[in-house]
C-alpha cells in the first residue's frame, strides 16, 4: 500500500541519486569516449534535475500529508563490531523545503547556462559538476546524522572548489579554487571534530534524536563550537570567508548557484540543524551571535568600497548570511529559515544579472532622467573625514583578512619546506640539488587581492 | 599448507589489480623488456611474502621482492635512486633476514609456522624478533621514519617493480599476521608504537606533500601519509580501525599505482614531471587532468570511495580507545587532501605550457588504454566504497582478534 513513508523512501532516495547517476555517466563517457554534444549533455543532467525536483516534491508532500518528520533508514552503509555507519533521512518541512528549493534551483541553473556557455571548453564539465553538487547538496539536507551530512557536505566542497577554477587557463581562478579549497578543509576540522565528539559522548550523531539536556555543558559547547567553525567555513563568515569574493572568479552561472543561492546558505542550514544544541551552551550561542555580527559589519563596510558588481554581491551575501547566523543565535529559527529561501532566491538573480550590471545602472539612471543617483553616504557624512578616509582604506583592503590567511598559512608551507630540504639532503647527501623556487612555477601565487573577473 | 586467510586475499586481489593496472597503462619503455621482467619477478615474490606461514619462505620471498627493483633501478645514472634503493634493500631486508634466522636456530623449518619456534625461543628473543619484524615491515610499507625511499623511488624509480611494490601493503599484513604469531606478549607495545608511529607519518606526509615540486614524489609523500593512516588505525587496537586500516589501505595501494601511472604519462610526454615546468596541462590532455583528479579524489577518501569509508572506520577506530589521537588522524586527513589538491592544481591547472619561443607546447593525451586502466581503477575503488561488505568480512575475524590486543593495551 502506497504511505506517505513508503513514498519519501523511494523520492528521498531518488532525489541525490539521479543528478549523481548522470553526472558519473557523463564523467564516464567523456573519460573513455570523448565529449557528448552540448544538448546530449544540457538533456541528460537537466532530466536528472527535473527528476530530483519531482522527488524533492514527492517528499514534501508526503511530510505534509504525515503531518510530522519522516526518518528514513535504508540499514547500515558498513559496520565492524558495534560500529555501524547507518544510511539514515530525517524529513522535516526545512529539509523538503531545501530539498525542493536546491532542486529547483539547480534545474534553472542549468537550463540558464545551457546558453551562457554555450561553445564555452568545459561544457560537459561544467554539467557534470553540477550533476555531483546536487547530490551533495540534496543528501546534506537529508541527512540524518552528521556522518552523512559529512559525505553531502564533502561533495559541495570539491564541486566549489573545482567550479572556481573553472577558467583553468588563467592562474587566478585556479589559485582562488586552492584558497577556497584549503579553507574548507580547515574549517572542516569542526565538523569532523563534533562528529567525533557526539560519538564519544552521545553515542551517535543523528541531530533530531539528540537530546541536547543529556548532554554536558562542556560537550554540548564542544561540539556546537565544532559546527560553528564549519558553518563559518562554508558560509564565508569572519574570520573565514575572504575566500567568497575570489570564488567569483569562476563561471556566473555556478557563482549563483553556489554563493547565491545554496553552497553559502549550507553552514546556516547546519546552525538551523543543530539548533537545539546551541541553545544548551551559552559560550556557543554567543559565539554565533558575535560571528554572524562582525560579518555583517565588516562585510557592509567592505562591500561599500568594492568597484565590481560580483565583489558587490559577494560581500552583500556575506552581510545577509551573517544576519542569519544573529538571528539563529538568538532563537529565531523560523525567521532564519524564512530568511534563507527568500536571500537564497535574490541572490542568485542578482549575479545572474551582474554580466548586465552596467546597462541596468544606465536604466536606473535613465529612470531618473539622466541624474546621478544619490549617494547612500550617511556614514560619510556623519564622522569625520579622517576616520572616513581611514575605514575606507581599510575596506579596500578587506581589513587585511587575506593577509591573515596567508599569514596564518606561512608557517605551515615553511615547516614543509624545511623538512623537504632535509629530506633531499638525507636521500641525496650533501650534493643535493635546490629545488626550483616557488615563484619559478608555472603560475605564482597572486600577493595583491583577487579582482573577481569570472565570465 | 594452509588456506590464506581473508586479509591475505585482499593483499593479493590489490596487487593482481595494481601490477595488471601497472603493465597495461605504464610507459611501453617502463614495462617492455627488463621493466616487465622486473615488475612480474617483485610481484611473484611479494605474492610469496603474503602467502608465506613460515620464516624460511618469507625470508627468502622477502629479500627477493627487492631484487628485481636493484636490478632495474637506474642505479649507476642516479646516485639518489641508488641510495634510496640500497636504503630500502638493506633497511628492510636486513632485519627481516636476521628476524627469520633467529627463529629458524631454534629449529622453525619449512614445515613449521612462525609460533612454534617463536615459543621456543627465550622471552628477550621473542621481542628482539618482533622488533625486527616490526622495523622492516615500516620500512616495506614506506612509513614513518622509515620511508625516505618511497618518495625517491617514484620519482626516479623503475616504474614497473615501484608499482608492484606500493601496490600491495604487504608490511601492513606482516604487521597484523605474522608479527602476533611471533611475539604474542608483545601486543600492546605493538599497538602503542603503531599508533605514534602512524600519526607521525601521516602528519609528516600531509605537511610533505604541499611542498613538493615534483609530481611523482608528491604521489609518493601523499602514500607514505596514507600509509601513516592505516598504521594509527591499526594502533588504534579496536576491530573498526584495523578493518578500516585494511579497507583504506587496500584503496589507497591501487590508487596509488594509478597515479603514478598517470604521472609517468605526464613526464613520457611533457618530458618532466617537475612543476615548475608543468601547468595547464589540462589544456593538451584534459582526460589526462580528469584522470589525475579522479583517482586523486578517491584516494584522499571522496564520499563513496573506498578510501571514505576506510577513514570513517579509522577514525572510529581510534575513537573508542583514543580521542585525542582520533583528532590528529582527522587534521592529518585534511592535509592530505590539501596536499593532493595542490599538486593537481599546480601541474594541471594554470596557464598553459610553453616552449622557449612562447608558443604552446603540444602534450598528447591519454591513449585509450591508460584511459580505460585508470577509470576501472576508480571505479573499483568506488565499488568497494559502496558496497564495502565483503572487503570488511574477509578482515572481520583478524579485526577482532586485533580488537582484544586493544583491549590489552590499556585502554
Amino acid at each position: 500500500m502506497l504511505t506517505p513513508e513508503s513514498v519519501a523512501a523511494v523520492a528521498a532516495a531518488l532525489a541525490p541519486a539521479a543528478p549523481l547517476a548522470a553526472a558519473l555517466a557523463l564523467g564516464a563517457w567523456t573519460l573513455l569516449r570523448r565529449a557528448p554534444s552540448e544538448s546530449a549533455v544540457v538533456r541528460a543532467v537537466s532530466a536528472s534535475l527535473l527528476v530530483s525536483l519531482a522527488a524533492s516534491l514527492a517528499c514534501a508532500a508526503a511530510v505534509e500529508l504525515r503531518g510530522a518528520p519522516v526518518e528514513l533508514s535504508y540499514g547500515p552503509w558498513f559496520s565492524v563490531g558495534d560500529y555501524a555507519f547507518e544510511r539514515a533521512l530525517y524529513l522535516d518541512r526545512l529539509a523538503v523545503a531545501m530539498m525542493t528549493l536546491t532542486a529547483a534551483v539547480t534545474a534553472l541553473i542549468a537550463r540558464f547556462s545551457s546558453r551562457y556557455l554555450h561553445r564555452e571548453p568545459g561544457f560537459a564539465r561544467f554539467f557534470a559538476l553540477t550533476g555531483v553538487f546536487a547530490a551533495g547538496m540534496l543528501l546534506l539536507v537529508e541527512a540524518a546524522s552528521l556522518d552523512l551530512l559529512f559525505a553531502g557536505w564533502e561533495l559541495v566542497g570539491l564541486t566549489s572548489a573545482l567550479l572556481v577554477a573553472f577558467f583553468h587557463d588563467r592562474s587566478r581562478p585556479v589559485r582562488a579554487g586552492l584558497r577556497l579549497f584549503v579553507t574548507y578543509r580547515v574549517c572542516d576540522l569542526g565538523l569532523l571534530s563534533a562528529a567525533v565528539l557526539l560519538h564519544h559522548g552521545a553515542r551517535g550523531t543523528a541531530l533530531a534524536r539528540l537530546h541536547p539536556a543529556e548532554l554536558s555543558p562542556a560537550l554540548a559547547t564542544a561540539v556546537a563550537l565544532g559546527l560553528l567553525a564549519a558553518a563559518s567555513g562554508k558560509s564565508a563568515q569572519v574570520p573565514a570567508g575572504a575566500w567568497l569574493p575570489r570564488a567569483m572568479e569562476g563561471p556566473t552561472p555556478s557563482s549563483a548557484l553556489f554563493y547565491g543561492a545554496l553552497s553559502v546558505h549550507a553552514g546556516v542550514y547546519l546552525v538551523l540543524r543543530a539548533a537545539p544544541l546551541f541553545q544548551r551552551s551559552a559560550v556557543a550561542t554567543a559565539a554565533l551571535v558575535a560571528v554572524g555580527a562582525t560579518t555583517t559589519l565588516y562585510a557592509t563596510v567592505v562591500g561599500r568600497a568594492q568597484s565590481d558588481a560580483k565583489g558587490a554581491i559577494a560581500y552583500a551575501t556575506m552581510t545577509q548570511v551573517g544576519a542569519m547566523f544573529v538571528t539563529a543565535g538568538v532563537g529565531l529559527t523560523r525567521l532564519t529559515a524564512a530568511m534563507l529561501v527568500g536571500h537564497a532566491a535574490l541572490r542568485c538573480w542578482q549575479i545572474l544579472r551582474a554580466p548586465s550590471a552596467l546597462r541596468a545602472t544606465l536604466d536606473a539612471r535613465a529612470a531618473h532622467g539622466g541624474a546621478r543617483l544619490a549617494p547612500a553616504g550617511l556614514f560619510a557624512r556623519r564622522v569625520s573625514p579622517d576616520l572616513a578616509r581611514a575605514v575606507y582604506g581599510l575596506a579596500l583592503e578587506r581589513f587585511y583578512l587575506d593577509a591573515l590567511y596567508d599569514r596564518a598559512l606561512a608557517p605551515v608551507l615553511r615547516l614543509a619546506e624545511r623538512l623537504d630540504a632535509m629530506e633531499r639532503r638525507l636521500t641525496h647527501g650533501a650534493d643535493a640539488p635546490a629545488p626550483a623556487p616557488r615563484d619559478a612555477e608555472a603560475h605564482p601565487e597572486p600577493a595583491a587581492a583577487a579582482h573577481p573577473g569570472g565570465r | 599448507m594452509t588456506a590464506p586467510d581473508g586479509h591475505t586475499l585482499v593483499v593479493l586481489a590489490t596487487l593482481a589489480v595494481g601490477v595488471t593496472a601497472a603493465l597495461v597503462a605504464l610507459p611501453r619503455a617502463a614495462t617492455r623488456g627488463v621493466g616487465g621482467w622486473a615488475t612480474a619477478a617483485t610481484a611473484a615474490a611479494t605474492a610469496l611474502v603474503a602467502l608465506a606461514r613460515d620464516p624460511i619462505t618469507l625470508g627468502l620471498a622477502w629479500a627477493a621482492s627487492f631484487a628485481p627493483l636493484y636490478a632495474a633501478s637506474p642505479a649507476r645514472r642516479d646516485p639518489e635512486a641508488r641510495r634510496a634503493t640500497t636504503t630500502l634493500a638493506v633497511g628492510s631486508t636486513a632485519p627481516m633476514l636476521l628476524a627469520m634466522a633467529a627463529l629458524v636456530a631454534r629449529g622453525a623449518g619449512w614445515s613449521e609456522g612462525f609460533a612454534g619456534a617463536a615459543r621456543r625461543a627465550p622471552h628477550a628473543t621473542q621481542e628482539l624478533v618482533a622488533l625486527l619484524l616490526a622495523v622492516s615491515a615500516l620500512a616495506r610499507c614506506g612509513a614513518f621514519p622509515f620511508h625516505s625511499w618511497l618518495p625517491v623511488m617514484a620519482e626516479r624509480g623503475p616504474a614497473g617493480p615501484v608499482a608492484a611494490m606500493v601496490s600491495a601493503p604487504v608490511g601492513l599484513l606482516v604487521l597484523t599476521r605474522v608479527l602476533p604469531e611471533v611475539a604474542p606478549d608483545a601486543g600492546p607495545q605493538l599497538v602503542t608504537a603503531l599508533r605514534f608511529v602512524g600519526l607521525a607519518g601521516a602528519l609528516y606526509g600531509g605537511v610533505l606533500s604541499l611542498a613538493q615540486r615534483d609530481l611523482r614524489r608528491g604521489v609518493g609523500f601523499i602514500a607514505v601519509g596514507q600509509t601513516g593512516l592505516a598504521l594509527a588505525g591499526l594502533g588504534s587496537g579496536a576491530a573498526a580501525g584495523v578493518a578500516g586500516a585494511a579497507l583504506y589501505s587496500a584503496g589507497a595501494s591501487v590508487t596509488t599505482v594509478g597515479l603514478l601511472a598517470v604521472s609517468h604519462a605526464v613526464g613520457a610526454r611533457a618530458g618532466t614531471t617537475s612543476i615548475s615546468r608543468l601547468g595547464g596541462l589540462v589544456t593538451m590532455g584534459p582526460r589526462m587532468a580528469a584522470a589525475f583528479l579522479l583517482l586523486g579524489a578517491v584516494a584522499i577518501g571522496v564520499p563513496g570511495s573506498a578510501g571514505f569509508a576506510g577513514e570513517d572506520l579509522l577514525v572510529h577506530g581510534l575513537m573508542e580507545t583514543h580521542p585525542a589521537a582520533a583528532l590528529l588522524l582527522i587534521g592529518a586527513t585534511l592535509l592530505l587532501a590539501a596536499g593532493f589538491f595542490s599538486l593537481y592544481a599546480r601541474a594541471f591547472l594554470g596557464p598553459a605550457l610553453r616552449d622557449a619561443s612562447g608558443a604552446a607546447r603540444g602534450v598528447p593525451d591519454l591513449l585509450p588504454r591508460e584511459r580505460l586502466t585508470a577509470f576501472a581503477l576508480a571505479a573499483l575503488v568506488i565499488a568497494a566504497g559502496l558496497a564495502p561488505g565483503w572487503l570488511l568480512g574477509a578482515v572481520g575475524p583478524e579485526a577482532e582478534r586485533a580488537a582484544h590486543l586493544g583491549h590489552a593495551a590499556g585502554r
